[in-house]
């Protein structure tokens, strides 16, 4: 006796029922169209939301406040001539990660970055402690400007901005099992520079 | 540590980001935390993987530089500007096959013409007309787009700024070979021969302007 079809079927009922909830991007939706229609103050407004955390994942991608600044510049202008293209598979916030990483990578192979402080300053790291203090803080920065850039991508927006794996597949191109993969690298890269260990 | 022990902590050393991060299927979950029970080395470094990812996730984030927010959207409302302008042009496809289109319905007239018959002044003249109109409109826009961009407004990178200018550059040479060839084809009136200066003096300018910046 075959069970598998009564399987099967029971399976694709169950699916039926419980279909994958489809993401709610009718707010991404409406902030883009405001955009694309020239409204007063849209354009502030997706600034507003996300401009912040495009300076820092920029910063801290190239360890430079001034080519941050610049940079945010340019991903700015840049989604705002291509915010047509937002079609709203992709949550807003992963497109802009998307368009900011493509942008501050390719800067990556025509400059390579140059931490604003000085190497001679570079103290051997201290030990892992488990209060984020000032120097625990200052300590985790120099760590992840030494990291080599694509660890450096995947780790910034997985750890400190929180986006999902899938995200950051979607965002860089690449399997969701290369970003896990890369994401432990960098770990485990991070603990061995917080050791006061060469990369 | 023995031989046989270094495979399962190897095992579990690459699993232990996906442990700590809750992001393991339960049975290898539950492989991981059998082995970290067993295994001091493992169940520290699993506490420093940890650790590190909470302090990662409380790394502050630094506020907009001052006066950044205020420029991006400055610079945004020069390019949204800059777009307007150009949409009430027309499309530079339309004029291009308007002015092929004209040059086209002179030539035809021209030949159908009896021997001895002159075309008619004002037609030519008004050949002429539309070509120096065209021009002065992609002069003009290839200006105030290297206006904005010498006055910081359009911080575009040189391959970005030499596509548009060479485009427009391109145009003006198309009107250039169009005045020609109607001066070729005995369709040149005074107002064609001033015509086609203007649209030459139009792309030395333009040139000069677009030499002087980095694209350049």
């Amino acid at each position: 006796m075959n069970a598998m079809p009564a399987l099967n079927s029971t399976v694709s009922l169950v699916m039926e029922s419980f279909p994958r909830p489809v993401p709610d991007r009718s707010e991404d939706m409406n902030l883009v169209d405001r955009i694309v229609r020239g409204e007063e103050g849209a354009f502030a407004e997706l600034l507003d939301r996300y401009g912040r955390r495009i300076f820092n994942l920029a910063r801290r991608m190239c360890g430079n406040a001034t080519t941050a600044e610049d940079l945010t510049q340019e991903v700015f202008l840049l989604l705002l001539r291509k915010i047509r293209q937002y079609d709203g598979r992709a949550a807003l916030a992963t497109w802009i990660h998307r368009v900011a990483v493509n942008r501050i990578i390719s800067e990556f192979r025509r400059q390579p970055p140059v931490a604003e402080a000085a190497d001679d300053d570079a103290a051997p790291f201290r030990g892992v402690s488990t209060a984020p203090g000032l120097h625990r803080r200052l300590d985790l920065e120099a760590a992840i400007g030494q990291l080599p850039p694509g660890y450096r991508a995947v780790l910034l927006m997985h750890d400190v901005e929180g986006l999902r794996h899938q995200e950051i597949a979607d965002i860089l191109d690449i399997s969701v099992g290369t970003s896990k993969s890369q994401l432990h690298h960098a770990r485990m890269q991070m603990r061995a520079l917080l050791q006061g260990e060469t990369p | 540590m023995r031989s046989e022990d270094r495979h399962p902590c190897a095992e579990t050393e690459s699993r232990l980001s996906l442990w700590v991060d809750g992001d393991l299927p339960p049975e290898d979950a539950a492989a991981v935390r059998a082995h970290l029970a067993a295994c001091a080395s493992c169940a520290a470094l699993a506490a420093e993987l940890g650790a590190l990812r909470d302090q990662l996730a409380r790394l502050p984030a630094q506020a907009l530089p001052p006066g950044l927010a205020g420029r991006i959207r400055r610079q945004a409302e020069a390019e949204r500007l800059l777009r307007r302008d150009r949409r009430r042009l027309p499309g530079r496809p339309v004029w291009a096959a308007a002015a092929a289109l004209i040059l086209l319905a002179a030539g035809l007239t021209w030949q159908a013409l009896p021997p001895g018959a002159a075309p008619a002044p004002d037609r030519a003249g008004q050949t002429a007309g539309h070509a120096l109109a065209d021009a002065r409109h992609e002069y003009q826009y290839a200006l105030v787009f290297l206006e904005a961009h010498a006055a910081g407004l359009l911080p575009l990178a040189p391959d970005e700024l030499r596509q548009p200018i060479q485009a427009e550059m391109a145009q003006l040479d198309q009107l250039i070979e169009n005045q020609e060839r109607a001066i070729a084809g005995g369709l040149a009136t005074t107002q064609t021969w001033e015509s086609l200066m203007d649209v030459y003096q139009c792309k030395v300018e333009l040139l000069a302007l677009f030499l002087s910046t980095d694209a350049g």
